[in-house]
């Protein structure tokens, strides 16, 4: 409306020859739209409380979709194995839903190691995009920048899009499933970005090798151990993981499982808050200190002997190679993302079979792989929501908040995001009332309402990456017989309590 | 030649001297007006300068500012004084980081300094002017392709399990000699150091040739007949008369070695457990991977001292030496 009244002002004065009281008329009114303007974007929660934005609505940003970035051309080729396209036939529809949005895909070119670079650099010089595919570890660092939106305020309105009725169309935080999505939040208690999918670690076997060398799928820790001694000896590289501490926390997760009996969790769906376990540190409850501590690093030094010998310039990244050594067959059990079910499928002429299987269960008993403190219950899962859309500064800054979160409300719907997450059909959709793909739903289904990274042990993934870094450092020193356990233990625990103190001053937690 | 009586002094020469032609002397011009009649001379250096202060001047200045303050972007800083650099020098990660830099730039002075000297000889002993034109340009050629990509072949050929020197080391017979080199903490420097391995550098064999070329003919023609030659006229002639080329790239070595920091990065990325971490590696860590970008100055600015002190003692030792 104010548009429309500028553009009136200033035809009149250009048709009746530009007079001074016109061009006057007509800077006032420029002026008085760009202050309505301010005044409206200035108040965020007014415009997204809506229903739905009004058609006119108009809004120009960006989004980093990661994982669901469409490929540059749908044609399948060796450099474009899983072209996929659903996140723009989605974009292309919101767009003709509200002629006046544009909204564009942003593919930053990084490395895996860059990446924390490359968003510091976009958010310091006021360019990131305005929605920005984030892990929420990443988050906890810039808490208090102002650098990203807390979401609750949001997720706590309607989704409009979402029919009545179902799951979401009242609050639409209801609508992601809450074990999952509450181990995201930061250590505020915020959610500072929306889970859009969520995954877990696998473990993958080469079937062939596993046939050619004689040896059974192991199902206890004890086994998996004699099976990769035996794969060793065969003269194949027996083991490797994409990042090679995630399979250390299930491991750590399932030999300290006997505290989690003791100390009362306070997260929805029996998960731990990063509060719980830091108060546990402080007060001697819980830590690297205890000789449960000690014995997951022994168990975890049973099996280094046979894992792929450069893992220790991972601990602290990710080994992109490692899924490729798998594919061409060098590699006999792979921990990797649940994603590589489909690259697995969807690699033609693959030189052998393969299958997956649960993370082998640590038994009781004093043998080789096996703990007197276990309980020989099956091994946690650490699934968590994977994808994650945070909305930045620029939303705010640029004055289109409100569009931003309701293109996020949009993509979010279940008719939407079945189609964007279930395209490569890599990953579990978060979102309730999204079909599971059927390969993922018999290895993962139940994992909907797992606590998975809400364990105790996973308490590192709320840490920085510095203090992630030094506590892998350290273990790593003693995997490669460069420090005692006990030395070990020790300045790990230190870490723990230097990180626990650090939050408890930050957050007020007593 | 023509004579010039006294009042005859060619103008240039009288000028030259502040005087006018006539005896009076010559009005000095002040800063601000030569300035302006050399304006467009001026016109033409400005954007030189302007990207220096931009680009390398206020970057400088600003860490060194920053290095007294606790700052990550995005938060206000906090003034700090000189607790970064304390901080700094308990800090484990940056004292082995340095110890790893020593080691490096050492074996790259040595290694950086020496073997292009051998192989400028080599080229300028060579008969043909053809040949060495073609080794000339050859010795050049590998500086066009990016360090980058010469490093990553590296890491191909470290590869533990399909990696060349395993491989090779297996087909000898040896597969004991296998190694994870890189991803042994024991180790990895060293592999580090062998990834500049032949060790001829372009420019240090294009410099070395340059002051052996310079070498009058006269001299090494005397050399000739006094019988000598081959090693003993490497040793006596060339070498003592290129000293100031073997300066020159000791100087440079050690400023290159000090700021190493591609191949630690695409190799290692400083591990495993900062095996292989270097002060620049670990700066750019602190600025932005921990966001710590107070600390990361602090580091810069005792890299920049370093690599100054050095240079100033390198300089001074070689000249006295003189």
């Amino acid at each position: 409306m104010e548009t429309q009244k500028v553009s009136e002002v200033l035809a009149q004065a250009t048709e009746a020859k530009l007079t001074r009281r016109g061009a006057l008329k007509g800077a006032a009114a420029i002026v008085g739209a760009i202050a309505l303007a301010r005044i409206e974007v200035g108040n965020d929660l007014a415009f997204a409380a809506t229903d739905r934005p009004p058609k006119n609505v108009r809004a120009s940003f960006s989004i980093f979709g990661d994982d669901y970035n469409p490929t540059p051309s749908m044609v399948k080729s060796p450099n474009n194995p899983l072209p996929i396209h659903n996140l723009q036939v989605v974009i292309n529809e919101y767009e003709k839903m509200y002629p006046g949005v544009h909204v564009s895909v942003v593919t930053p070119h990084y490395s895996n190691d860059d990446r924390r670079t490359w968003e510091v650099t976009q958010l310091t010089g006021n360019t990131a995009p305005e929605i920005l595919q984030t892990p929420a570890q990443a988050i906890i660092p810039d808490m208090g920048k102002g650098w990203w939106v807390n979401l609750d305020p949001y997720l706590a309105q309607p989704n409009p899009y979402i029919p009545k009725g179902q799951p979401g169309s009242v609050h639409w935080i209801d609508e992601f499933y809450s074990a999952p999505t509450d181990v995201q939040r930061a250590p505020d208690g915020h959610l500072y970005a929306m889970p859009y999918d969520f995954s877990s670690d696998l473990v993958y076997y080469n079937k062939t090798m596993f046939e050619k060398v004689g040896v059974a799928p192991p199902s206890t820790y004890a086994e998996f151990i004699n099976v990769l001694a035996k794969l060793h000896k065969a003269g194949y590289i027996a083991y490797g993981a994409r990042v090679p501490t995630s399979p250390w926390f299930i491991l750590g997760e399932m030999v300290m499982r006997g505290y989690e009996t003791k100390i009362k969790p306070t997260g929805s769906g029996g998960s731990y808050t990063p509060k719980d376990v830091a108060l546990a540190v402080l007060h001697g409850v819980w830590g690297a200190d205890k000789p449960e501590y000690a014995n997951y690093l022994e168990l975890l030094k049973e099996q280094e002997p046979y894992w792929k010998q450069d893992w220790s310039l991972y601990v602290t990244a990710v080994d992109a190679n490692v899924e490729n050594d798998f594919l061409q067959g060098r590699i006999g059990v792979l921990n990797s993302g649940v994603y590589m079910v489909s690259n697995l499928n969807g690699t033609s002429n693959l030189p052998f079979k393969w299958s997956t299987i649960p993370f082998p269960r640590v038994t009781r008993g004093n043998g080789v792989g096996q703990s007197s403190y276990a309980d020989g219950k099956s091994a946690p899962s650490n699934s968590s929501a994977d994808v994650m859309y945070a909305v930045t500064k620029t939303a705010r800054e640029k004055g289109n908040l409100p569009v931003v979160i309701d293109f996020l409300r949009y993509i979010s719907a279940p008719k939407q995001a079945a189609r964007i997450i279930n395209e490569l059909g890599q990953k579990l959709p978060i979102e309730k009332g999204v079909p599971v793909p059927p390969d993922l739903k018999a290895a993962l289904g139940s994992q909907f309402n797992s606590k998975g990274v809400g364990g105790m042990f996973f308490y590192q993934y709320t840490f920085t990456t510095e203090e992630f870094n030094k506590v892998a450092n350290l273990s790593t020193a003693y995997l490669l017989g460069r420090a005692s356990l006990k030395e070990t233990t020790t300045a790990i625990q230190k870490e723990y309590v230097a990180e626990s103190k650090a939050n408890a001053a930050k957050f007020g937690w007593k | 030649m023509a004579q010039f009586g006294p009042s005859e002094v060619p103008r240039t020469t009288a000028l030259a001297g502040g005087m006018l032609a006539h005896g009076k002397p010559r009005r000095e011009h002040t800063l601000w007006q030569r300035i302006v009649r050399a304006r467009f001379a001026y016109l033409l250096l400005l954007p030189c300068f302007v990207f220096l202060l931009v680009f390398s001047y206020y970057p400088a200045f600003s860490a060194l500012y920053g290095s007294f303050f606790n700052f990550d972007y995005g938060l206000s800083a906090h003034f700090l004084g000189l607790s970064n650099f304390i901080a700094l020098f308990n800090d484990q990660v940056f004292l082995g980081s340095l110890w790893n830099v020593a080691q490096l730039s050492l074996f790259g002075v040595i290694a950086g300094v020496t073997v292009p000297v051998f192989a400028a000889e080599w080229i300028f002993r060579l008969r043909s002017q053809r040949a060495q034109y073609f080794y000339r340009i050859l010795m050049i050629w590998p500086a066009v392709v990016p360090e980058v990509v010469g490093t990553l072949i590296w890491q191909y050929i470290y590869d533990p399990d399909a990696g060349l020197l395993n491989n090779f080391l297996k087909a000898i017979g040896h597969p004991e000699w296998a190694h994870p080199w890189l991803a042994d903490p024991s180790t990895a420097l060293y592999a580090i150091m062998g990834a500049s391995f032949p060790f001829v550098g372009g420019a240090a064999v294009l410099i070395y040739l340059a002051g052996l070329q310079s070498i009058s003919s006269e001299v090494l023609d005397a050399a000739s007949i006094d019988g000598c030659s081959g090693l003993r006229r490497f040793w006596h002639i060339d070498l003592p008369l290129i000293k100031g080329q073997i300066k020159l790239n000791i100087v440079l070595a050690i400023i290159t070695g000090m700021q190493v920091f591609i191949g630690p990065l695409l190799l290692t990325n400083g591990g495993p457990m900062n095996a292989t971490n270097v002060p620049i590696l670990y700066m750019w860590q602190q600025a932005f991977t921990y966001g710590h970008f107070g600390y990361a100055s602090a580091i810069g600015v005792v890299v920049f001292v370093a690599v100054l002190i050095l240079t100033i003692l390198n300089l001074k030792v070689l000249r006295d030496k003189e």
